[in-house]
């Protein structure tokens, strides 16, 4: 039920947060300084002073002049005075994206208190988000099959205790961590670097739909924001404000979840991380991590420890695999924890090809092993 | 007067009788040619004109006619010049038309008056009619290929005057010498270690399945598929002839003049062109790489740098074993029934062969997998992943199993297939599989269980179960196909790339 003027005032919010060089820090020393539409105008004045705070140059400016490119920007944003804010909000309306400013009671608490707040933020789905602990499982985009599996596994796992999953819709373990929480029923929440209509990856198109029909999406970005790659360290530092805890599935030495992680350790949000084999690329990362004094993550009992609630040891049942039988025993120890190929287990269990491959398919079957294109790895489940 | 001779055009790997017409009259010196003849065609004027006068035989100053019938076939080459110039001779009365009979003439003419050979001799000879063939003497051997004929080997434009004009005997084709031993062929025993590329070899070769190597650079994955035609059986007369024209007619090299028996082994460029590939270059309608890799291997290195284009022109031969060429004027079927044997990098950096180890962007590894379109990988029964070989495998005394013992069962399992009614398992129909290939209980179950998880298609069903009949076969036969074959069969079948995209979200 917003009246006029606070249609007007949040069209103008959302029309800064898409002008051009609008980071967050910039965003909210607009915001704080006056109200959205007094903003709005004084942006799109033309005038000297209308960026606010100088503008730093890009690596591809170095040639340029500060007085040059501040002037062009000026110009630009002033080319933008046209656009009418009404409209722009009735159409974020349109699509059910809900434009929250920071008085609003909808405006998640942890975010408006946070030391870097986002000045407007847009979101789509169940809102006010759910008062429960939230967990943020962070990882890389190329992640190993044990890995997403596991990512996904501890997504159902956590929603069955009640705690709020937060991610970030990339591939890889964010998407496993997602669906996760949709295998369990729950209400994922995904916090993006685009506008709230701009699907990004492409490959995610149908999660984007699940995640805004069952949990919500944030996102600090207006409808049309193309997902530019400085988006992506700025929803970072969101996914840590949000979380109670951090847990780091795979990664690689550097990678946008160590960004994450620098967040997280900068609010004092704990940051937790799942060891992996040495020998992975996808684990050096979180095997740095945990040298460094992380606390290790098995399962999602830890998860619950950390967070300070009772794990209940909820009698794992451990799933009963079917014994693999003396030949399937072979190949398992043939395998050495690495991920191996059909040769690498037929030279070492030196065993003819059929016999292997028969053993190969019965073990995947009975979750002893995860086949991920011609790569065999060995599951270990308590 | 006028003078005819018979003689043969090449048009993809058949030869069209062509009749040469010279008709010479009074008029103003001129020489017109009729027949859509080709440049070559029309450039045997100055041939013919050079190899008469080096021959003793003025040209006449009248006016010359040449009619190349049917009109309605273009007439390509060089092979008609030494039918020109005979006609030509008729024309002139410096021969009889008696004395041509019904003899036909091939072959091209130098200046100098010798008569050169002509590609796809094996393919005009059969088009001729049953009199005597005269041809160039360096073409004998191959004409000889064809059955019952007549021919007459000469070498120089003198000599066939001469023979027309009585003065000498038509020669007699000499016996032909024995062909030579074909050179030996690569040994699977060159390979060492590499188990799995090896039975993948084995289980390709022997039912005709379609194999796709993934690797690394350095795995030895062209060293593998050059060993494959030495474990294929030798060619039968009917293949055997059949490449020969191919051959022939895409003007390749043929063995010491005799019948190829050993199956082809065709390794294109990956910046061939589709006409190279595929044939059609030129008005012959040359045969491609795929036709002279009939009964043999078509190799395919680096697949993912062959043009989506190109690679696109190979599915309607894989599918019916031969290609339509079609241009303005005409139309021909040329055989193309190989055994497609393809290598790869599993994408542009090549440590995507490590799960989690690719450092490609997204965007390039994406890139790089569509230039593969799902069907054509589709096609390929086995894919399988051949790392490098270690350092004990490169420095280990043990030689593999050399080619012959792996020819043998090859060749058995080949057998059993010709005894099922097809020239190999790959080529076994649907309703053909439920009744030599009937599945064991456990083995339905875990084809169902595959299809339940999407990993197969309703076509890949079909594949896999021929791949397990080969398997079978090679295991020692018998009716019924067991979880083994089945498992094995999937397993050669890998799933994707490897180092695909990172565990995306998949539906359901």
């Amino acid at each position: 039920m917003s009246t006029f003027a606070d249609l007007r005032a949040l069209g103008c919010a959302a029309l800064l947060a898409g002008l051009p060089r609008m980071g967050p820090a910039r965003l909210l020393w607009f915001l704080e300084r006056s109200t959205p539409e007094e903003a709005w105008a004084h942006a799109t004045s033309g005038r000297p002073g209308a960026l606010g705070p100088p503008i730093t140059l890009q690596p591809n400016e170095r040639e340029r002049s500060v007085e040059e490119v501040t002037a062009e920007v000026v110009a630009s944003w002033a080319e933008q005075a046209r656009r009418d804010p009404e409209g722009v909000a009735a159409a974020h309306a349109a699509a059910g994206v809900a434009i929250l400013l920071r008085g609003d009671e909808r405006f998640p608490a942890e975010l408006a208190g946070d030391l870097a707040p986002p000045g407007v933020l847009f979101a789509r789905g169940a809102l006010p988000l759910v008062e429960a602990r939230r967990v943020a499982i962070v990882g890389t985009r190329r992640c190993t099959g044990v890995g997403a599996g596991f990512a996904r596994e501890l997504g159902a796992e956590l929603t069955a205790a009640g705690v709020v999953v937060v991610s970030g819709l990339a591939l890889g373990i964010d998407g496993a961590a997602h669906r996760g929480v949709l295998d369990g029923g729950g209400a994922p929440v995904g916090v993006v670097g685009s506008g709230l209509d701009v699907v990004y990856p492409q490959r995610h198109r149908a999660l984007w739909e699940a995640v805004t029909e069952h949990g919500t999406l944030l996102s600090e970005a207006p409808l049309g924001a193309r997902p530019a790659a400085w988006r992506f360290p700025a929803r970072n530092r969101l996914i840590a404000a949000m979380a109670d805890l951090v847990v780091v599935v795979e990664s690689h030495e550097a990678g946008g979840s160590m960004l994450t992680v620098d967040e997280a350790l900068l609010r004092d949000v704990p940051v937790t991380a799942v060891p992996g084999s040495v020998r992975s690329p996808a684990s050096a990362g979180v095997n740095r991590l945990l040298s460094e004094g992380c606390h290790p993550i098995r399962d999602a009992d830890d998860v619950l420890v950390a967070l300070g609630l009772d794990a209940g040891r909820r009698g794992r049942t451990g799933e009963q695999r079917p014994d693999p039988g003396p030949v399937g025993h072979r190949v398992l120890d043939a395998f050495d924890w690495q991920p191996c190929t059909l040769e690498h287990l037929v030279v070492r269990a030196g065993l003819p090809v059929p016999e292997v491959a028969l053993a190969l398919q019965q073990l995947v079957a009975g979750r002893w092993l995860e086949a991920d294109g011609p790569w065999y790895e060995r599951v270990a489940r308590c | 007067m006028l003078g005819i001779v018979p003689s043969a055009s090449l048009l993809g790997i058949d030869g069209h009788p062509v009749t040469v017409e010279v008709h010479v009259t009074d008029g103003l010196p001129s020489y017109t040619v009729v027949g859509l003849p080709d440049a070559a065609c029309r450039e045997a004027r100055d041939r013919v004109r050079a190899a008469l006068h080096s021959s003793g035989v003025a040209w006449p100053m009248r006016r010359v006619t040449v009619n190349l019938a049917p009109p309605m076939v273009r007439k390509v080459g060089s092979g008609l010049d030494l039918a020109i110039a005979v006609a030509l001779l008729v024309a002139v009365g410096a021969a009889k038309q008696e004395a041509v009979g019904d003899r036909s003439f091939l072959g091209e003419l130098g200046l100098d008056g010798t008569v050169r050979a002509v590609g796809g001799t094996i393919c005009l000879t059969d088009a001729l009619g049953d009199g005597p063939v005269v041809l160039p003497a360096a073409s004998a051997a191959e004409a000889a290929l064809v059955g019952n004929r007549e021919v007459s080997p000469v070498t120089s434009l003198a000599q066939v005057l001469a023979c027309l004009q009585g003065e000498e005997p038509w020669p007699a084709a000499a016996d032909a010498p024995p062909p030579p031993d074909p050179p030996a062929l690569p040994d699977l025993a060159d390979v060492r270690g590499q188990p799995v590329a090896r039975y993948a070899l084995e289980v390709a070769a022997a039912g005709g399945h379609h194999l796709l190597m993934l690797g690394p650079p350095g795995a030895g994955k062209t060293m593998l598929a050059t060993r494959i035609p030495g474990i294929l059986p030798m060619l039968e007369d009917r293949e055997a002839l059949e490449v020969t024209r191919v051959h022939s007619a895409a003007g390749l090299p043929l063995p010491g003049g005799g019948l190829i028996r050993q199956p082809p082994f065709r390794a294109p460029h990956h910046g061939a062109s589709s006409v190279a590939l595929v044939g059609g270059g030129t008005i012959a309608m040359r045969p491609g790489e795929i036709s002279a890799a009939s009964h043999g291997v078509l190799f395919l290195d680096e697949l993912a740098e062959f043009s989506p284009h190109v690679l696109d022109a190979l599915r309607q031969p894989l599918e019916e074993g031969n290609v339509r060429v079609a241009r303005a004027a005409s139309s021909v079927r040329l055989p193309a029934r190989f055994l497609l044997v393809a290598a790869m990098n599993p994408c542009p950096c090549g440590y995507g062969n490590q799960p989690g180890g690719c450092r490609c962007s997204e965007g390039a590894r994406v890139r790089y997998q569509r230039r593969l379109s799902g069907p054509l990988l589709d096609r390929f029964d086995l894919r399988v992943e051949v790392g490098k070989p270690t350092v004990e495998d490169l420095f280990g005394h043990e030689r593999g199993e050399p080619s012959a013992p792996v020819a043998e069962r090859v060749a058995e399992v080949r057998a059993l297939a010709r005894a099922r009614g097809v020239r190999s398992n790959a080529e076994l129909s649907a309703r053909a599989l439920d009744e030599v290939a009937p599945l064991t209980e456990p083995a339905a179950d875990l084809l169902k269980e595959v299809l339940r998880a999407g990993r197969l298609s309703a076509r890949g069903l079909h594949r896999v179960r021929r791949v397990a009949r080969t398997i079978a076969d090679l295991g020692g036969g018998g009716l019924e196909i067991s979880e083994t074959h089945v498992a094995t069969a999937l397993t050669l079948r890998v799933d994707g790339l490897s180092g695909r995209p990172p565990h995306e979200v998949l539906a359901g």
